[in-house]
């Protein structure tokens, strides 16, 4: 059974677009609606000189979403992305059964950006992997939410944002995701210019949410680990009223 | 072996008269349902009071002992006393009415050594069980004159009184087996019972045997305990989605781990909404899957 990052990948299988994605395997999801979350990683060369507080970042995410109340409905999948490939950290598991710790060491930065193609990735691996369980009425309900954590803009994608709108619009109108949030987090994007780019971005693609860091710090970081397990938690909370999870409020770093 | 139950409100309900839960202790696997008498008021609250109360004495009663030296007739005497005992007891403690209490209750047990049920009022029992011809079904379904229950809170003077009043003399409760094989073809039998007699029944492993109605060897793969809320579903001409219909959407298992009744129940209700059928009724489930 192969193992990715010491996460049971039992299932393997490739999106729409030829994405490929693994999951533990079905007997394992006992309970009838999961929320899905989905961490999407810039590991391009430009992170190199803070990976390791980006690891941490992840480590702690995950760590904080594994106290709540809800820790047994929530699957996550983890992905690092370049212009090499877009590695999965590991594919989707059950989020109470990773360690935090496990994210050290998992991001070697290298090459450019191909920040549409992971977005797509992030988006379609999700609605594919939900829509499969759902056939196969391995659960009844789900809701999701994609972070997506980048710190340039794209300079190496084959596919662009309109495919990306795509794919966020037919989640959207299919009625096995209850709700679908995506937000886009700018790391280091003082810059004004490569703001808008993101801006245009998520403007273009349909994103929900753009969130600029600004410079990044150990404890912008740290506050960012807080806002996903905040944000992932406020989701869980809303599935099953089918209403979106509630942005949170103020958020600033 | 998992259990799991699932409690829904009827189209037409303000509020939720059935409701269900299962667990486990060691050694013991139980699902329990309840139905609130819908003319009583706040029977909502009734019916879980009366699933939790069952809850602690099973589990009371397991502990001492009971459930490997009784038959089925006296367990279900003894449980259907410490319940109404311990109702009774909360209905003083708190301002709520015994008539709050007036509600089905179904459980199902598997112990080491033996599966059980009991029941008290009306309700539907699913066993499931495979031999080398493939998977059949026994269905219970329990009936009361007049659609009025015998509930475990029920004054047995007040009930036969009221029913008198409406022109039943010597009132039974009626119990129809249906008996369904693998392809779908069943046989079904009638029986009467003073409406006084709880529904019970227990399995030594691999045998079914009292109101279970085998009494060859078999191996029992499911035992579902269900309100009556599974044989009030409607197609669109108002007519009555019949029970034998109905069976396959209510114990057809996609799953048997975790949340499968839930599951289950879900994949009805959709099915239910795209067939346009009206489900007016509350609904409530338990199993064990062996």
């Amino acid at each position: 059974m192969p193992k990715l990052l010491g996460v049971d990948a039992s299932i393997a299988a490739k999106t729409m677009h030829g994405f490929d994605y693994t999951s533990i395997a079905v007997e394992k999801l006992g309970a009838s609606e999961y929320t899905v979350v989905g961490i999407v990683t810039d590991k391009t060369s430009s992170v190199s000189p803070f990976k390791d507080d980006l690891e941490r970042m992840i480590g702690a995410s995950v760590g904080a979403c594994r106290e709540s109340a809800r820790s047994l409905n929530l699957l996550i999948r983890t992905t690092a992305f370049n212009s090499n490939g877009i590695e999965e950290l590991h594919g989707f598991t059950l989020l109470n059964t990773i360690d935090p710790d496990a994210y050290k060491g998992t991001i070697h930065p290298a090459s450019l950006t191909n920040l549409f193609d992971a977005t797509l990735d992030g988006i379609e691996a999700p609605d594919e992997y939900i829509q499969g369980l759902f056939n196969a009425q391995r659960i009844c309900n789900a809701n999701g939410i994609i972070f997506i954590i980048t710190d340039g803009d794209d300079n190496s994608s084959s596919h662009s944002p309109l495919d990306v709108k795509e794919a966020i619009e037919k989640v959207r109108q299919s009625e096995v995701m209850e709700s679908i949030r995506i937000i886009l987090i700018g790391v280091n994007d003082s810059d004004s210019y490569f703001r808008q780019k993101l801006q245009d971005f998520v403007d273009e693609a349909g994103i929900d949410e753009y969130l600029p860091m600004g410079d990044v710090t150990e404890k912008k970081l740290a506050k960012l680990a807080q806002f996903v397990s905040q944000s992932i938690s406020s989701t869980s909370l809303a599935l099953g009223t089918g209403q979106p999870s509630q942005p949170i409020d103020n958020f600033k770093f | 072996m998992s259990c799991d139950s699932y409690y829904g409100i009827g189209d037409k309900h303000q509020v939720c008269q059935d409701y269900a839960l299962h667990g486990s202790i060691p050694g013991m696997e139980y699902a329990i349902v309840a139905d609130g008498c819908s003319g009583a008021p706040f029977s909502e609250i009734g019916a879980q009071i009366l699933c939790h109360a069952a809850k602690y004495q099973i589990a009371l009663s397991y502990s001492t002992g009971l459930f490997k030296e009784c038959s089925a007739g006296t367990l279900s005497s003894i449980l259907g006393n410490s319940i109404f005992k311990r109702i009774c007891e909360i209905s003083t403690s708190y301002p709520i009415s015994r008539k709050a209490l007036e509600a089905t209750l179904f459980i199902a047990v598997k112990t080491e050594d033996a599966k059980f049920v009991f029941g008290w009022g009306d309700g539907v029992v699913i066993y499931q069980y495979k031999d080398e011809s493939g998977l059949h079904k026994i269905v219970c379904d329990i009936d009361y004159p007049a659609n009025a229950p015998f509930y475990l809170a029920c004054n047995p003077e007040e009930y036969l009184k009221n029913l008198q009043s409406r022109g039943y003399d010597d009132p039974k409760v009626l119990y129809t087996q249906y008996h369904i094989e693998d392809d779908g073809s069943f046989s079904s039998e009638i029986k009467n019972y003073p409406v006084d007699k709880p529904y019970s029944w227990k399995s030594m492993a691999p045998y079914m045997s009292e109101e279970g109605g085998l009494t060859e060897e078999v191996d029992i793969v499911s035992i579902s305990v269900c309100t009556d809320g599974i044989k009030s579903f409607q197609d669109e001409k108002k007519s009555p989605i019949q029970l034998m219909e109905m069976l396959p959407e209510v114990v057809g298992y996609k799953t048997t781990d975790g949340e499968f009744v839930k599951k289950r129940m879900f994949f009805l209700k959709r099915k239910a909404k795209k067939n346009n059928w009206l489900h007016s009724d509350d609904l409530g489930c338990g199993t064990i899957f062996f």
